[in-house]
C-alpha cells in the first residue's frame, strides 16, 4: 500500500516535468556556449544527450496522456496578469514528439556533418540546443506573451546559424529574408495578443478562448485574420512562401532538419491552438478563403518542385505542398480534417526529415547541387535509395507509410463540407505529389551511375539517422493507434 | 480459425518480406529462396482453404483495429473475394517456384522475393477488405509493388521510366477512387461495403451522390486495370522480369479494377450511369487494344496488349449485368494469361530476344510449345480450352441484356474483338512456332524491320533477358507451366462451384441467362449444342483458316493493311504516349512559369521594393538628423505641440 502511494508520488512528480522540456536545452545551450570552446571535443555528445533525454521526456509525458488524457499544467504569474507555465496536453504531445525526434536526429548527425567547423562546435550546437527549447517553449506555453516570447527566442539561435553557416555566398541576404518574414509573421500574431492584453487583460489561453468565444463578430474577424495570416507566414502558405525555399537550401543540413521537420509545426500548432478557440461562426466564415487558399498552396507547391533542379530546393517546395494539405484539413473545421491536420504535422515532419537527410547526402558525397547533375546512385547507395523511396511514397501519401493515415483524415474532412469541388482538387494536388517525389527518386537512384561523381561515403551517423526515421515512418504507418489517440484528445476543440 | 487463417495469409508474408533482406549479407543468402517458397506455398495452401469458409449470407469479421475507433479492417469472405484471393495465393505460390530457375542469376534476389511477397499479401489483403479504406490502402500497396518491380532492372533508364509512368497512370485513377470513397464516406458515415451495399438497397444513399461516386469509382478501375485512356502503362510495364508480368500485370493488380467494380456492383445497380460507363469503357478498351496487338512484334508487348484487350471483355461484362460472366473470365483469364507469360517468359531465355521475327528456330522446346500452344488457343477462344466458355458467357449475356440501347451494336463489337483477339493469337503462335524460319529469314527482314516501328524497341529490349540465351528450361519452370496448361484445359469445369458460392449472382434479376448459362454447362449434350451454335467457334476457326492461308503465301498483315502509315500508328500504340508526355511537359513548364514569374518577378521584386523604398526613405529622412542641436530642439518642440493637440481634440 505504501509501495503504491510512493509510486503515484512519483509518477505525479514525474508528469509534471514538462518545464524540463524547455530548461533542460536552453540552459544547457548557455553553458555549452560559455564554457563549450574549451571542451569541443565533448559538445556534440552533450548536445545529442540533452535531446535525447527531452525526446525520452516527451515520451513518457506523451505516453501518461495516451493513458488518461488529462493534460497538466504547472502555471505561476509572470508579471502583472500575465502567466507562465507549462502545459502538456494532447496537441502539445504531438507536436513535441516530433520536434524533438527530429532534433534529436538532426543533433545527432550534426557532427559528420559539420566537420569542417570543428572549432565552433560549441557555438553551433548551442544555438542548435536553444532553438530546440525555443520549440518546446511555445509548444508548452499557457499564456500568449509567454507564447510570443519563444516564438522569438526560436527565431535567434536559426537565424545565427543560417547566417553564419549557410550553404551558399548568398547566406547573409537569405537569413535576413528568412528573419524579416518569420518576424512579420511574429509581429502580427502580437497585434491581437496585446489587444486582448490591453482590452480585456487576457492572456492566458484559457481567458483568451473565454474572451474569443464571445467576441463581437466584426472585430473577431478582425482577430481571426491577423492570427491566421500570421501563422501562415510561418507555415509558408502562398503567397507567404517565399521565405521557405531560399532558407531551407540554404540552411546547413542539420538546421534544414530542424527547421523543416521541427519549426514549421509551430505554425501548425498555433492555427490548431488559436483559430479554434473562435466560435465556429467566424471560423466558418474564413472557411472557404482557407480552403481555397489551401488548395493554390497545394499545386503551387508542387508545380514548383515539379519544375525545381536543385535537389534540396524539391523537397522544399514540397513542404509548401504539403503545409497545404495541412491547411485543408483545418479549413474543413470538423474533427477529422482537424485530426488529421495534427496528425499530417507529424507525419509530414518524418518524412520530410527523411527525404532532407537523403537529399542531403546526395548533395554531401556528390558535390552536386542540380539534380541534373546527378544519376544512377542506388547503384552504389542501396539503403539511400531505400530510404528515398520510403520517403517519397510517405510524401505522396501511399500506405502502409505514415503519410496516409493522416492524408485519408484530411480529405474525409474535406469531402465532408459542403465544397467538394475543392476537395477534389485537393485528391489532385496528390497527384503532383506523386510527380515530383517518384521523379526526385527515379532521377538521382536509377539509371546508369556515373563513377566518378559517387566516390565518397556517407558519414556513419547519418546513415543510423536515415535508418532510424524509415523505420519510424514505417512504424507509424502500420501502427498509428498511438497517435491516433492523443490526435483524437487533441480534436476534443472542435466538439463545441 | 477463419479469422486466424486470414491474419495468417496477409500477416506471413509482410512479416517474410521483412525478414529476408536480412539474410543479404550473411552467407545464408539461399534463405532467402527458401523462405519465399515455403511462404508461398503455405498461402497457396491457406488462400485454397478458405473455400471451406465460404458462408451463404457473409458477414464481414473484424482483423485489425487499425485507428481505434476511426479505421479498422474487416475482412468479407464471399464467391467473389474467395475466387481472386485463391487465384492470388496459388498463382503467387507457383511463380515463385518458377522463379527459383528464371531467376537465379539476377541482382538483387533478396528485394526480389520480398516485393513478390509484400505483393501477394497486399493482393489478398485487398480482395479480402470489406471496408473501402483498406481497399485503398491494399490498392495502393499492390501498385508500389508494382512501381518497385518494373523499376527492378533499375539501372536501365527504361524500367525506371516505366516504373515511374505505371504508378504516375494509375495515380490518376486513385485519385479518383479515393475521391469516391471519400463522398461515400462523408454521405454516410461508413466504409464498409457491406453496410453501403444495405444502405444502398435501402435507398438511403442521395441519388446525385452515387452519380458522382460512379463516375469516380470507374475512374479507379480504370486506371488499375489499364482501361483506355489510361491503358499506355501496361504495354511499358513489360520492362519488369517476365515472371512479374505474369504474376502482376496479367493475372492479378490488373484484375483489381474489375474486382472493384465488381465489389461495387450492388451499391451503384440503382444507377444506370455505372454499368453504362463500364459497358463503353470496356467495349471501346476490348476492340481498340486488340487491334493495337495485332501490329505488335515484341513478345510480351503483344500479351500486354491482349491483357488489356480481354481486361476490356470483363468490363464489358460487368456492363452488360454479366457479374458471373466478368468473374468466370476473370478466372479464366488469370490463369492462361499466366501461362502464356510464363511460356513467353521462358521463350524469351532461351532466344535472348523478344521479338517474334528474331527468335529463329525453337521447334526444340517439345513440351514448352504444347503449353503456349494452349494457352493461345485460350485466349484465342478455341471450344474447350477455359477462354472459350467463359468469353462466349459474356457474348451470350450480351445477348440477353437490354438496359442500353445499343447492346445488340456493342455485342457484334465485341464479335469484332473477338475476332481480332483470334488473329493476334494466331499469328504470333504461327511466327513463333510454324512458320519456317530459314525460308522466311529475307521477307521478315524485309518487311518487320522496315516497317513495324515497334521493332526497333523490342530488338533494344533484349537488354535484360539475354544474359543466359540458349539454355532450354529446366523442371522448375516446366513443371508450374504444366499445372497451368492442365488448369487451363478444366479450370472451366468449376464454374457451377464458383457460381454457387456467388450469392451477389442468385440476386441479380439481369444475371438469370448467364446463371441459365452456368447450370447448363455441366450436361455433355448442351455444350456439343453450344458450341456448334457460338458464333466465336466459328469466328475463331475461320480467323486461323484465313491466317494460314494469308501466312502460307507471304507474311500476310503486312499486306492486309497495307498503309505503313497507319501500321506505324498502330504499332506505336495511336499515339497516347506522345500525347500524355507532352502533357505531362505542359504541366511541368507551368510550373517553372509560375516559378519565374509569381517567386522571380513579383514576390522577388516586391520584397526587393520594400526594402529599397525603407532604405530611400532612410536616405531621405537621414537629412533631417543634422546633428545640430537648435533644429533638433526645434523638431522636438513641434512634435510635443502636434501631439498636445492631438490630445486636446481627441
Amino acid at each position: 500500500m505504501e509501495n503504491q502511494e510512493v509510486i503515484n508520488h512519483t509518477m505525479a512528480l514525474l508528469r509534471n516535468m514538462q518545464f524540463l522540456l524547455v530548461a533542460f536545452p536552453v540552459f544547457a545551450g548557455l553553458i555549452l556556449l560559455f564554457t563549450g570552446k574549451r571542451h569541443s571535443r565533448l559538445v556534440p555528445g552533450t548536445a545529442f544527450f540533452i535531446s535525447l533525454l527531452t525526446t525520452v521526456i516527451v515520451f513518457f509525458l506523451a505516453h501518461q496522456n495516451y493513458l488518461n488524457t488529462v493534460g497538466v499544467v504547472t502555471k505561476s504569474s509572470w508579471f502583472g496578469s500575465v502567466t507562465f507555465g507549462f502545459k502538456f496536453d494532447d496537441l502539445a504531445a504531438i507536436m513535441l514528439l516530433i520536434i524533438n525526434f527530429v532534433s534529436t536526429a538532426a543533433l545527432f548527425f550534426a557532427q559528420d556533418y559539420f566537420k569542417k567547423f570543428e572549432n565552433d562546435y560549441y557555438f553551433i550546437f548551442s544555438n542548435m540546443l536553444i532553438f530546440l527549447g525555443g520549440m518546446n517553449g511555445v509548444i508548452l506555453s499557457i499564456d500568449t506573451i509567454q507564447f510570443y516570447f519563444f516564438y522569438e527566442m526560436m527565431l535567434i539561435p536559426s537565424y545565427l546559424i543560417l547566417a553564419f553557416y549557410g550553404e551558399s555566398e548568398k547566406r547573409s541576404y537569405i537569413s535576413v529574408k528568412y528573419f524579416i518574414f518569420t518576424h512579420v509573421g511574429a509581429v502580427l500574431l502580437l497585434v491581437p495578443f496585446l489587444m486582448l492584453y490591453t482590452t480585456n487583460s487576457a492572456t492566458n489561453f484559457d481567458d483568451v478562448a473565454a474572451v474569443l468565444a464571445t467576441m463581437n463578430p466584426d472585430l473577431a474577424q478582425f482577430v481571426f485574420g491577423l492570427l491566421f495570416v500570421g501563422f501562415a507566414f510561418k507555415m509558408a502558405i502562398f503567397p507567404f512562401h517565399t521565405w521557405l525555399p531560399d532558407t531551407y537550401t540554404e540552411a546547413p543540413l542539420p538546421l534544414t532538419v530542424m527547421l523543416a521537420a521541427g519549426m514549421i509545426n509551430t505554425g501548425v500548432y498555433g492555427m490548431a491552438r488559436f483559430l479554434f478557440m473562435f466560435p465556429p461562426s467566424v471560423t466558418s466564415q474564413f472557411a472557404y478563403v482557407m480552403m481555397v487558399m489551401a488548395v493554390i498552396t497545394q499545386f503551387y507547391g508542387g508545380l514548383m518542385a515539379l519544375a525545381a533542379t536543385e535537389i534540396k530546393k524539391i523537397i522544399a517546395y514540397s513542404s509548401i505542398s504539403q503545409m497545404g494539405y495541412v491547411l485543408f484539413g483545418f479549413s474543413s473545421v470538423l474533427p477529422l480534417g482537424y485530426m488529421g491536420s495534427v496528425f499530417h504535422a507529424l507525419n509530414h515532419g518524418l518524412a520530410k526529415g527523411l527525404l532532407f537527410i537523403v537529399a542531403g547526402s546526395v548533395v554531401l558525397v556528390t558535390g552536386k547541387k542540380l539534380i541534373t547533375e546527378v544519376s544512377g546512385l542506388g547503384a552504389k547507395y542501396h539503403g539511400l535509395g531505400v530510404c528515398a523511396t520510403i520517403g517519397a511514397l510517405a510524401i505522396l501519401g501511399a500506405p502502409p507509410l505514415a503519410g496516409f493515415t493522416s492524408e485519408w483524415m484530411i480529405f474525409a474532412g474535406g469531402f465532408g463540407t459542403h465544397f467538394k469541388g475543392l476537395a477534389v482538387l485537393s485528391v489532385i494536388a496528390s497527384a503532383i505529389t506523386t510527380g515530383y517525389s517518384l521523379y526526385f527518386v527515379k532521377r538521382i537512384f536509377y539509371g546508369k551511375l556515373d563513377e566518378s561523381i559517387a566516390k565518397e561515403d556517407i558519414p556513419f551517423r547519418m546513415r543510423v539517422t536515415m535508418g532510424i526515421m524509415a523505420a519510424f515512418v514505417l512504424v507509424v504507418g502500420v501502427f498509428p493507434a498511438f497517435i491516433t489517440e492523443l490526435v483524437k484528445g487533441a480534436a476534443a476543440v472542435l466538439k463545441m | 480459425m477463419l479469422t486466424t487463417t486470414i491474419m495468417l495469409m496477409i500477416a506471413l508474408p509482410f512479416a517474410v518480406a521483412l525478414l529476408i533482406p536480412l539474410f543479404e549479407k550473411t552467407g545464408l543468402s539461399f534463405m532467402r529462396e527458401v523462405l519465399a517458397v515455403v511462404t508461398g506455398v503455405i498461402v497457396g495452401g491457406l488462400s485454397l482453404s478458405l473455400l471451406g469458409h465460404i458462408k451463404a449470407s457473409p458477414a464481414p469479421i473484424m482483423i485489425y483495429d487499425w485507428m481505434p475507433g476511426l479505421a479498422s479492417y474487416t475482412v468479407m469472405l464471399d464467391g467473389l473475394s474467395a475466387t481472386l484471393a485463391i487465384v492470388a495465393g496459388v498463382l503467387g505460390g507457383l511463380i515463385v517456384i518458377y522463379s527459383l530457375e528464371y531467376m537465379k542469376n539476377e541482382d538483387g534476389l533478396s528485394r526480389y522475393y520480398s516485393l513478390v511477397l509484400f505483393f501477394i499479401a497486399s493482393m489478398l489483403g485487398l480482395v479480402l477488405s470489406d471496408s473501402l479504406l483498406f481497399l485503398y490502402i491494399f490498392w495502393e500497396m499492390i501498385g508500389i509493388a508494382s512501381y518497385l518491380l518494373i523499376g527492378f532492372f533499375f539501372k536501365d533508364e527504361k524500367s525506371a521510366n516505366a516504373g515511374f509512368k505505371a504508378f504516375l497512370t494509375t495515380k490518376i485513377g486513385d485519385v479518383g477512387l479515393l475521391c469516391g470513397i471519400m463522398t461515400l464516406f462523408a454521405a454516410t458515415g461508413t466504409f464498409s461495403i457491406s453496410e453501403l451495399t444495405k444502405l444502398a438497397a435501402a435507398g438511403l444513399i442521395p441519388e446525385n451522390i452515387l452519380y458522382y461516386c460512379a463516375f469516380f469509382f470507374i475512374a479507379g478501375a480504370v486506371g488499375k486495370s489499364a482501361q483506355v485512356p489510361l491503358h499506355v502503362w501496361l504495354p511499358d510495364a513489360m520492362e519488369a522480369p517476365t515472371t512479374i508480368s505474369a504474376l502482376i500485370h496479367a493475372a492479378t493488380l490488373v484484375n483489381s479494377g474489375i474486382y472493384l467494380v465488381a465489389r461495387m456492383y450492388p451499391v451503384f445497380l440503382g444507377t444506370e450511369i455505372f454499368c453504362n460507363l463500364a459497358l463503353v469503357i470496356g467495349m471501346i478498351t476490348a476492340l481498340l487494344v486488340a487491334a493495337l496487338a495485332l501490329f505488335q512484334s515484341d513478345l510480351k508487348k503483344i500479351l500486354a496488349y491482349s491483357t488489356v484487350s480481354q481486361l476490356g471483355f470483363m468490363m464489358y461484362a460487368l456492363g452488360v449485368h454479366g457479374y458471373f460472366a466478368a468473374q468466370f473470365h476473370l478466372f479464366s483469364h488469370a490463369i492462361f494469361k499466366a501461362l502464356l507469360f510464363l511460356c513467353a517468359g521462358a521463350i524469351i531465355h532461351y532466344a535472348g530476344t523478344r521479338d517474334i521475327h528474331e527468335m529463329g528456330d525453337l521447334k526444340e522446346l517439345g513440351a514448352l510449345k504444347w503449353c503456349m500452344a494452349i494457352g493461345w488457343m485460350a485466349l484465342a477462344g478455341i471450344p474447350i480450352f477455359n477462354g472459350f466458355w467463359s468469353k462466349d458467357l459474356i457474348i451470350y449475356q450480351a445477348f440477353h441484356y437490354e438496359g442500353f440501347p445499343m447492346a445488340r451494336f456493342s455485342v457484334i463489337l465485341m464479335l469484332l474483338a473477338a475476332l481480332f483477339t483470334a488473329a493476334y493469337s494466331f499469328k504470333t503462335f504461327y511466327i513463333l512456332f510454324i512458320k519456317d524460319k530459314k525460308k522466311a529469314n529475307a521477307l521478315a527482314q524485309d518487311t518487320a524491320h522496315a516497317k513495324d516501328a515497334g521493332h526497333g524497341k523490342a530488338k533494344a529490349a533484349k537488354a535484360h533477358d539475354d544474359s543466359h540465351a540458349h539454355h532450354a528450361p529446366g523442371m522448375i519452370i516446366q513443371v508450374p507451366l504444366m499445372i497451368l496448361a492442365a488448369l487451363t484445359l478444366v479450370s472451366w469445369l468449376c464454374a457451377g462451384v464458383i457460381a454457387s458460392y456467388d450469392t451477389m449472382t442468385l440476386t441479380l434479376p439481369a444475371a438469370s441467362a448467364e446463371m441459365k448459362f452456368v447450370e447448363e454447362m455441366h450436361s455433355i449434350g448442351f455444350m456439343i449444342h453450344h458450341t456448334l451454335v457460338s458464333p466465336t467457334t466459328y469466328l475463331a476457326l475461320f480467323m486461323i483458316f484465313l491466317g494460314y492461308l494469308l501466312y502460307k503465301k507471304k507474311d500476310a498483315f503486312a499486306s492486309v493493311i497495307g498503309e505503313p502509315s497507319v501500321r506505324e500508328a498502330f504499332a506505336r500504340g495511336l499515339y497516347f504516349d506522345w500525347l500524355y508526355l507532352n502533357l505531362l511537359a505542359f504541366v511541368v513548364w507551368i510550373g517553372g512559369l509560375l516559378t519565374e514569374v509569381f517567386d522571380g518577378l513579383v514576390f522577388d521584386n516586391l520584397n526587393r521594393a520594400i526594402g529599397l523604398c525603407s532604405v530611400h526613405f532612410a536616405e531621405r529622412f537621414r537629412k533631417t538628423h543634422t546633428g545640430n542641436l537648435n533644429a533638433n530642439v526645434a523638431g522636438l518642440a513641434i512634435a510635443l505641440l502636434i501631439i498636445a493637440l492631438i490630445c486636446k481634440f481627441a
